[in-house]
């Protein structure tokens, strides 16, 4: 990528020759490369993938963005074509619908201002997986075959996905930022089926991604957890009960409450939602009609993300923008307490960006998105929140869940459920206990989040735009407890 | 597109292909040159507008019936001849795949009139009047009731190139326009979503006819209350039918994905009864106006009409070469490695909008639009819910009157949902949303859909 690096510094200084005047003017350029290992029931499928989880699953990418403000109005181009006549062929049509889209705008687009950075930044990782020989990433995913062969009371179908992958990119902007970052990641996808003869099933999909390397991949000791998943698996279709009728307590594990921290809180928090710029793509937001300051849910709610978070599969030091990146407290003791803001969205509020703005690759937009999202530890001990419980569940993992547009009504449908009865968690399994719930109703009803050592993070495509951006995130968060729920 | 622009990608394929051949027994490289655009819109002014241009190769190579395919949009030599030397590698440590047999062998009969019916050279250099046209949709779409709209403007042209190891090779160009917008009133809840798309600048792409429908919709969404959870029979607008129907002709009959388990109809063959009589399903890749519309795939089989679903019976599932049974041949539906679909139609039945509300003989819900569908499990039989996400109506007086409601959600199955969908509206729309689990443009009527049990938050 070094060799093409002057031609972003050209890109940059053809924005602003031949009269051309933009407020702001940006040039990313961008190197992609992801490689993807599935094996599908038992045989190896290397190459893009038949299910879509993220898109491109085996592919090279390199290209250029140009993004420019003028007069008020935005526009990018970008082109994969690393020739001078092509990138100024690239400025000039950013240019020019730039300038035409700002003749209509009623509101001027303007950029916060933001301290420039020229700065060189990575991810922390001994071993690079993107250099890992192809023989020892198959015999990684062959270990977990192993599980398969074992009996089982119902049949599998499994589908073992090792994606790994690496990007680096150079961005320089007219206000003086020189930034380079090297990001690789390495996610193991199993998606698992469970059936039994009859149709009865249960579908499982976990992501354990990380950005600290292939060694602490290797260090996770995965094959434990999925052993695990698959006898879960096989006991809630053989032995799961129908859930209990009447207002219960519910548990969440660290897996729903990451779900959950991010959809029903880091989602609504993003300014472009609230503002309206994704209404007719991901949607907006019900915090649209509130202020910061809008009590959201009890005192001890408190939802934080965190870019920085050393590791972890949406690890930035600076967001696509330039900006630094740092810790946002989106809900504090049950207050809506801060938005997700990229340098536009924070002009209009008046406020610094927090460098929420990400790209998934050269051809797209940088817009408002999450990192890592997760409920902050409480004083709880799991033993603590569940002592005084009469008639509960603890519902461990998630199956289906769908949430509305503007992220009001969500739909959670548990998989790992086990009963609570006077305090102590059965052996009984709930079957799809279905969690259907609007977002003030949920956090209005958290009374207890668990403790710091009980905090777990799991690793998620977030899907926003479009064309659309399948942005690496983790969610998580410790054990947290709901008073008197009806499940759907 | 530009001469220059496809010199450069024959390059690049001809450099691929040379060091293709260096260590692949069968190999396949398609070349696709596009130019898109997009004009992006909320709270009714233009929020950027964005430009594509891109070459890229998608190759499939096979060495003694081990494969792999790949994308490579860094176009650098440098990284070509890298990547392809990594695929060697790769190659050399892949295991036999099963599913692959050869490429077909042809001489085939193409009809060159499909290429008229893909592209459309005014919508080449569309650009400045882009924004015009979006300003004109947004203006009609408040003048009907709305107060701010938002929405996307896509359209564009590519090229797509094609050459095997058995020597054949083609060309074709597609143009693409696609509009979508949404409407909301003052009441932020009450929203309307309308789209229209096509390959050509004609009657059938209607942007301000959209934006009137949208702003119609969330006209009549406002006041909304939230509706009670229950059995509903549910007429659905033919874009839903990318979340409900059209998964089963699109998704689950690819025979690779069936193959593999990941689909609810696993275990069910040729012959076997999976919707109402009503249901009749194609793949059309010669449709004309058809975003998924080609000459031929991408094993060079010409485009071709198959039958999916014929009166709610199983009729064949869509394939390439490798997957298909002995002694039958593709039904075009190759992509570079796995099939895909192109556009998948539906049968139509003799009814209008308001003649489906007239005979629904239960509580029914009008669905304008949903999204955010997700699996339970692929598994059979498929159990999904989904959102409705615009203007939902409880239908009163047999559609003389609707009444706005909300907060309603759609749980059900793929069984089901085919089963108890009785009743077709008589006209087809071409529809392509960028959320639906089904990729593929579908072209739907509005429908019937019986005994949906709809569900509510408890809290």
């Amino acid at each position: 990528m070094k060799s093409h690096e002057e031609l972003a510094d050209y890109a940059l200084e053809f924005s602003q020759s031949n009269g051309r005047s933009c407020e702001y003017a940006e040039v990313r350029l961008e190197k992609n490369s992801i490689d993807t290992i599935a094996f599908i029931n038992g045989k190896i499928h290397i190459g893009n993938l038949p299910i879509e989880l993220t898109s491109d699953a085996f592919a090279r990418k390199l290209g250029i963005n140009v993004r420019l403000l003028v007069d008020g109005g935005m526009g990018m181009a970008t082109t994969n074509n690393l020739s001078r006549e092509a990138v100024r062929d690239c400025v000039e049509k950013a240019y020019r619908t730039a300038k035409r889209s700002g003749k209509g705008r009623k509101n001027p687009i303007k950029m916060s201002e933001e301290i420039a950075h020229e700065v060189e930044w990575q991810s922390k990782y001994r071993i690079n997986p993107m250099e890992v020989p192809l023989e020892e990433k198959i015999e990684y995913i062959k270990q977990f075959l192993e599980i398969f062969r074992e009996k089982y009371p119902i049949e599998f179908i499994h589908f073992l996905i090792l994606l790994t992958e690496q990007r680096d990119y150079l961005f320089i902007n007219n206000e003086g930022s020189r930034i380079t970052g090297h990001v690789p990641r390495v996610a193991f996808i199993p998606v698992i089926i469970g059936i039994r003869s009859g149709g009865k099933n249960e579908q499982s999909l976990c992501t354990y991604a990380t950005t600290a390397g292939w060694d602490e991949l290797l260090a996770w000791n995965l094959k434990e957890k999925v052993k695990e998943k698959v006898r879960a698996l096989s006991d809630i279709v053989t032995k799961a009960v129908k859930p209990p009728d009447g207002n219960i307590d519910l548990i969440l594990g660290p897996d729903v409450a990451g779900i959950i921290s991010h959809e029903n809180c880091g989602h609504p928090s993003e300014a472009d939602r609230i503002l309206g710029r994704e209404g007719a793509q991901a949607g907006e937001s019900y915090l649209r009609e509130h202020e910061i300051g809008f009590r959201i849910g009890n005192e001890c709610v408190n939802i934080y993300e965190d870019p920085t978070l050393p590791g972890s599969y949406g690890f930035y030091l600076y967001d696509d923008e330039g900006v630094k990146a740092k810790r946002r407290e989106l809900i504090k003791d049950g207050i809506f307490n801060e938005m997700l803001h990229n340098r536009e969205t924070a002009a209009l509020f008046n406020v610094q960006s927090n460098a929420a703005a990400r790209a998934i690759a050269y051809d797209r937009e940088p817009l408002v998105r999450m990192a890592n999202t997760y409920f902050a530890p409480g004083d709880f001990s799991l033993e603590e929140m569940i002592e005084d419980i009469k008639l509960g569940l603890l519902m461990n993992s998630f199956t289906e869940w769908n949430i509305d547009d503007k992220r009001l009504q969500s739909k959670y449908v548990g998989q790992e459920a086990y009963l609570i009865k006077n305090g102590e968690i059965t052996d009984t399994l709930v079957l799809k206990p279905m969690l259907e719930i609007s977002s003030p109703g949920l956090f209005g009803s958290i009374d207890a989040q668990g403790k710091k050592n009980t905090i777990e993070y799991q690793g998620a495509f977030c899907g926003k735009s479009e064309p659309g951006q399948g942005c690496p995130v983790w969610t998580g968060g410790p054990y947290i407890r709901l008073r008197n729920i009806r499940l759907g | 597109m530009e001469s220059l622009k496809l010199e450069r990608l024959s390059k690049m394929m001809e450099l691929a292909k040379k060091k293709a051949e260096s260590f692949c027994s069968d190999w396949a490289i398609k070349g696709i040159a596009r130019d898109d655009n997009q004009v992006r819109f909320s709270e009714s002014q233009i929020d950027i507008n964005k430009n594509w241009e891109e070459l890229k190769l998608e190759l499939f190579l096979s060495q003694k019936r081990r494969t792999i395919d790949i994308t490579i949009n860094d176009l650098t030599e440098q990284s070509i001849n890298k990547t392809l030397d990594y695929c060697e590698k790769l190659l050399r440590v892949a295991k036999l795949n099963t599913n692959y047999k050869n490429m077909p062998l042809g001489p085939f009969n193409y009809d060159i009139s499909i290429q008229n019916k893909i592209f459309d050279p005014k919508v080449v250099n569309f650009d400045e009047k882009a924004i015009d046209l979006v300003e004109k949709a947004s203006e009609a779409s408040l003048q009907e009731g709305a107060k701010r709209v938002a929405g996307t403007f896509f359209f564009g042209n590519s090229e797509v190139m094609l050459i095997n190891s058995l020597g054949a090779k083609g060309s074709y160009r597609r143009t693409n326009l696609n509009f979508r917008i949404r409407a909301f009133a003052e009441d932020m809840y009450a929203t309307g979503e309308a789209l229209t798309c096509s390959t050509h600048l004609n009657d059938t792409f209607d942007p301000i006819g959209a934006a009137t429908e949208a702003g119609s919709i969330c006209k009549q969404a406002i006041g909304g209350k939230r509706g009670r959870p229950g059995i509903y029979n549910i007429i659905i607008y033919p874009k839903v039918s990318t979340e409900l129907q059209a998964p089963t002709p699109g998704i689950a009959m690819n025979l690779y994905v069936k193959k593999m388990g990941l689909a609810w109809l696993t275990g069910k063959k040729e012959g076997d009864k999976i919707a109402n009589d009503k249901i009749s399903a194609w793949d059309d890749g010669t449709i004309e106006y058809g975003l998924g519309s080609a000459p031929f795939d991408d094993e060079f089989v010409p485009s071709q009409r198959t039958l999916l679903i014929d009166k709610g019976t199983l009729h064949q599932y869509f394939c390439n070469t490798s997957l298909a049974k002995k002694g039958e041949a593709s039904t075009s539906n190759a992509g570079i490695t796995l099939p895909r679909p192109t556009n998948i139609v539906f049968s139509t039945g003799d009814h209008t909008l308001e003649e489906l509300m007239e005979i629904s003989d239960k509580p029914t819900l009008l669905v304008t639009s949903t999204w955010y569908t997700r699996y339970q499990s692929y598994a059979p039989p498929g159990v999904l819910s989904s959102l409705p996400k615009d203007g939902l109506f409880l239908v009163k007086d047999r559609g003389k009157k609707l009444e706005p409601v909300r907060q309603l959600r759609i749980n059900s199955d793929h069984f089901h949902i085919l089963e108890h969908t009785t009743a077709l509206g008589n006209k087809l729309k071409q529809v392509s949303t960028w959320l639906s689990p089904s990729n593929s443009p579908v072209f739907a009527p509005y429908m019937l859909i019986e005994d949906i049990k709809m569900t509510t938050g408890t809290k």
